[in-house]
């Protein structure tokens, strides 16, 4: 499918927003947007959303024959699928030339910058290594792909444990989870990635561009820094022409972004690995879909950890606005209920435990962050029966958001007018 | 006179004439991202490109100037049309009311179904049952003589043969030289007198046959199957050597340099014409005799 | 063995920041619009340039601009079995995809794409047997000059220039041995050697204190090359005006 071409009218309006320091979603140039992480049951797997754009990645590890060049050395692949999932211009099983570069980008920053011990994946030298399979999936794409992946990558290398591993003169032995713990890989460093967009020549640059934005920008320039502060890449896309004093510029300011994510991804991998200890029950993605429908901070208590804990998160710049989570909401509802494969009780419970949330964050947003029992449901339909004739009024703009966001749940046109005569007050 | 055109392709015959004055000075050659002028106030022509408030030049060539403009030729570009050129084509393409014709150009130019002369020299409307019989009048692999008629902004070419003259070609052979060896001449449309047709379009491609006609059917009812004479034959092959040898060294081809290396020529076995020695002797035998007439005209 | 050694001299015998000899010839095809043959040291290049003509490959036509397509051919001495039947399968193999995007990208910058609309631009880069590293920046600076030859606009001509830190000294135009060596190196292409990057790639790490001097080099080392590729396209246009 061909992309269509950016509309100019837009492209003016989002680029004199930069200018001025205001982008679409209120960010300032250089704020983030929300990193949530989750750690799967199964060792080395991943799933990284970075407000919209969601990557998921797992790492296995097999034994095969090491190169010729280097038979002491483990092998590390790197490979990268853009599902149509995320973009309908992405193909299954081809990548085009984006995903060639993001594919590139992360055997630079994975394979080459050498963060892991591939001597220690050594089994028997000349024959037997270990070859360990990074797979990265894009689930969506809404901008900023590299940074995503990225942190997913280097999480689910944290978290891949391989398993003991037995070396005799006639045979080699592989121990399974029972026997022995598995182990962790060997990792030097956490290589994360940083992307700035540049416009008007490369004067201006934004942080963590989404998808809108990145088709109006010159060009970008793609980092790959380390904690120590490290350069491991660089990337530079098409259209733009820098100085080296803005790629110097650019490296200095990402730094503590990478430091924040570092601390990020190693706090999670410990939680993790001391629930594992105790040997508990991780709850992994089953915490996924709960988790992406309350992503806005309407819910202080509820659960953002362990996924992120409260302390970061404050760093993260400011949550999206309700308008976009909500429909983020309705779009995860769809996908579960057409979801075969999990079970009907799971689709009931987490089609209640929707329900009630969405209610609960209509009645924050009328009420100004009062909770509301249920109850107070049929008083509502009563006032829309009053309010139906004073239908003259609506007609600004807000009706316009309120429906978008309602019709699925409820499918009753009154509510929402009764919703937007609300805020309207 | 000013000549700023092709490359020689092959080292040795640069070399050869390496030190024949080609009426350039040094001084006036320029690449790419080097300012132009160190004087402000002139006018933008090709070539060049405005960085802040200088002129810089965007090509490989010599700069030019005419009064307040300034331009940048380059040695070497692809065919670039003009309203008027003659070209010499082939069919690519039967489209809806139009066939594509590769002119060698950055894009293949359209010839309208509009623009054509239909056998039979009727003037009249073109109704669908024509559309449907476009086939028959040219299909992809004919080749056309004809003339630019609108070059557009975005590069689209149409080209009519609303004329006697233009047409479908029928027996001979096109030769292709690269397009900046061709001079715009009043005509383009030659019968030889050593007893050839040479038709010379202007992108490069020339065409040479047995004899120029002036079909008033517009060609379309050409009869591949003609047999052409073994004499034809053999004065059309030794044109075609002889076009070849000047494109390689360099020399522009019109008329009378075609006729002038034809004559050099006859001394030698239309074969030996291959040969790079024999080449570079006709080659240089032509550029006295080019140099002298010009002496004689001024 | 080192890569510096305690005389200052490398193990071909040239100092740090010291590039290799470049000498090139330009237009030595007439099929083609634009010819080069590009030796830097040992390695040798030889690039070809079609266009702008009709675009052959729709899906990537643009209306407003012209794209550029790349291939790159490499004689390999020995291609070990999965390299072959990777190159069975695809055509190619993965090092020379990344070689085309990189310089697909880089001349995207650097010509003016938007004189050509609904156009392509072809670049056939072949390495020949000869091959001692540095290899893109080599293919860049070869793409250029045929580039040139071809008459096509562009902003400048683009050199090219690979250089890595070795024991703390910046080491300029790398060749295989240097490169082997996992010494972390960058490619750097600037236009006319001015102060703009068109192509930055780093690989393997490099701490950021050594980022400035690096960046610096490898502008400075571009400007060198520039000159030689200067040098070559004025010699062969003064050669190459024809006859009338």
């Amino acid at each position: 499918m061909r992309d269509e071409p950016p509309t100019l009218c837009e492209r003016e309006f989002v680029v004199q927003g930069i200018v001025e320091n205001l982008r679409l979603d209120g960010r300032s140039r250089d704020d983030f947007r929300a990193v949530k992480l989750f750690l799967g049951s199964q060792t080395g797997t991943a799933l990284c959303t970075l407000g919209n754009t969601k990557v998921y990645c797992t790492v296995s590890g097999e034994i095969g024959e090491p190169t010729r060049n280097r038979p002491s050395k483990g092998l590390v692949f790197v490979d990268v699928d853009m599902s149509p999932m995320a973009n309908p211009s992405f193909q299954h099983g081809r990548l085009g030339s984006k995903g060639f570069e993001l594919r590139r980008m992360l055997e630079l920053v994975i394979r080459d910058s050498r963060c892991i011990d591939v001597e220690s994946l050594c089994i028997r030298a000349g024959k037997e290594v270990w070859k360990v399979q990074v797979n990265i999936k894009v689930l969506d794409d809404d901008g900023c792909l590299l940074d995503c992946a990225s942190v997913a990558a280097a999480a689910a290398l944290h978290h891949y444990r391989r398993p003991m591993i037995t070396v005799e003169p006639e045979r080699t032995i592989i121990h399974s989870e029972r026997e022995y713990a598995p182990v962790p890989l060997n990792i030097h460093h956490m290589p994360l990635c940083v992307m700035y967009g540049f416009i008007r020549d490369g004067e201006i640059s934004i942080t963590d561009p989404d998808s809108r934005e990145e088709l109006y920008l010159d060009g970008c320039l793609w980092l790959s820094v380390n904690k120590r502060k490290e350069i491991c890449g660089l990337h530079q896309t098409s259209r733009l022409i820098l100085t080296t004093a803005m790629i110097e510029a650019c490296a200095n300011r990402s730094f503590q972004r990478v430091s924040d994510l570092t601390d990020l991804i190693t706090e999670i991998c410990a939680n993790d690995a001391a629930t594992r200890s105790k040997n508990q029950v991780v709850e992994g993605f089953s915490l996924v879909f709960d988790e992406l429908l309350h992503t806005n901070e309407n819910h202080p208590n509820e659960l953002i950890g362990p996924a992120i804990p409260k302390a970061v998160l404050n760093k993260f710049g400011p949550a999206e606005k309700d308008e976009a989570s909500t429909s983020a909401q309705l779009d995860l509802n769809d996908a579960t209920c057409n979801d075969d494969e999990m079970d009907d009780a799971k689709i009931q419970l987490q089609a209640e435990q929707i329900a009630a949330s969405l209610k609960v964050q209509e009645e924050n947003k009328e009420e100004g962050k009062a909770k509301k029992t249920p109850g107070s449901r049929k008083k509502e339909n009563t006032e829309v029966m009053d309010l139906l004739d004073g239908l003259d009024d609506v007609g600004t703009a807000d009706v316009v958001e309120k429906t978008h966001e309602q019709p699925p749940q409820t499918g009753d046109q009154d509510f929402s007018l009764l919703s937007a005569k609300r805020k309207k007050k | 006179m000013n000549h700023l055109a092709a490359d020689v392709p092959s080292i040795s015959n640069t070399r050869l004439f390496g030190d024949i004055d080609r009426g350039i000075q040094a001084d006036k050659l320029v690449i790419p991202g080097l300012p132009v002028s160190q004087l402000s106030g002139f006018m933008r022509g090709h070539g060049t490109y405005l960085r802040g408030d200088e002129l810089y030049s965007s090509l490989a060539g010599a700069v030019r100037q005419v009064n307040r403009l300034i331009n940048v030729q380059s040695v070497k570009q692809r065919y670039s049309p003009e309203i008027g050129d003659v070209v010499v084509g082939s069919i690519t393409e039967v489209q809806e009311k139009r066939w594509k014709v590769d002119i060698c150009g950055r894009l293949d130019a359209h010839l309208q179904l509009a623009s054509v002369n239909l056998p039979g020299g009727e003037l009249r409307r073109k109704t669908t049952e024509d559309e449907l019989a476009m086939r028959d009048y040219l299909v992809e692999g004919d080749f056309i003589s004809a003339e630019v008629q609108q070059v557009h902004h975005d590069g689209s070419i149409f080209l009519h043969t609303r004329s006697l003259k233009y047409g479908k070609l029928g027996i001979g052979v096109a030769v292709r030289v690269p397009s900046y060896l061709i001079k715009r001449r009043k005509t383009h449309f030659h019968a030889l007198p050593c007893g050839a047709g040479l038709i010379i379009g202007c992108n490069g491609m020339i065409w040479i046959c047995e004899q120029i006609s002036e079909d008033p059917d517009g060609g379309y009812n050409i009869d591949l199957n003609q047999h052409v004479p073994a004499s034809n034959m053999k004065v059309i092959s030794r044109l075609f050597n002889c076009i070849n040898v000047l494109a390689n060294h360099g020399i522009h081809i019109f008329e009378t340099s075609v006729m002038n290396c034809y004559d050099f020529s006859s001394a030698y076995e239309t074969k030996d014409l291959m040969r790079s020695d024999v080449a570079a002797e006709v080659a240089a035998q032509v550029i006295q005799q080019l140099r002298a007439d010009i002496m004689d005209e001024s | 063995m080192k890569i510096i050694n305690e005389h200052g001299f490398r193990c071909d015998g040239r100092k740090a920041q010291q590039i290799r000899n470049i000498s090139a010839q330009l237009g030595m095809d007439a099929s083609s619009e634009g010819a080069a043959y590009l030796v830097q040291g040992n390695t040798q290049v030889i690039c070809h340039v079609y266009g702008p003509h009709e675009a052959t490959q729709r899906s990537r036509m643009q209306d407003d601009r012209c794209f550029i397509n790349c291939q790159y051919e490499r004689f390999l001495k020995s291609r070990s079995k999965k390299q072959n039947n990777m190159k069975k399968r695809t055509g190619k193999d993965r090092k020379s995809g990344d070689v085309e995007r990189l310089v697909e990208k880089t001349f995207e910058t650097a010509v003016f794409t938007t004189n050509f609309p609904r156009s392509q631009i072809d670049i056939h880069l072949m390495v020949t047997f000869k091959e001692d590293g540095s290899l893109l920046s080599t293919c860049i600076n070869a793409a250029t000059l045929a580039l040139c030859d071809a008459g096509i606009p562009m902003k400048g001509v683009v050199s090219a220039t690979t250089c890595g830190i070795a024991e703390g000294t910046v080491i300029c135009d790398l060749n295989n041995r240097e490169e082997n060596d996992l010494v972390p190196r960058i490619t750097l292409a600037t236009i006319s050697g001015r102060d703009e990057c068109v192509l930055v790639e780093l690989q393997n790490r490099v701490h950021v204190a050594h980022l400035p001097n690096l960046l610096n080099t490898g502008k400075a080392m571009c400007l060198a090359v520039h000159e030689c590729l200067h040098t070559a396209i004025r010699d062969h246009l003064l050669h190459t005006i024809p006859i009338s």
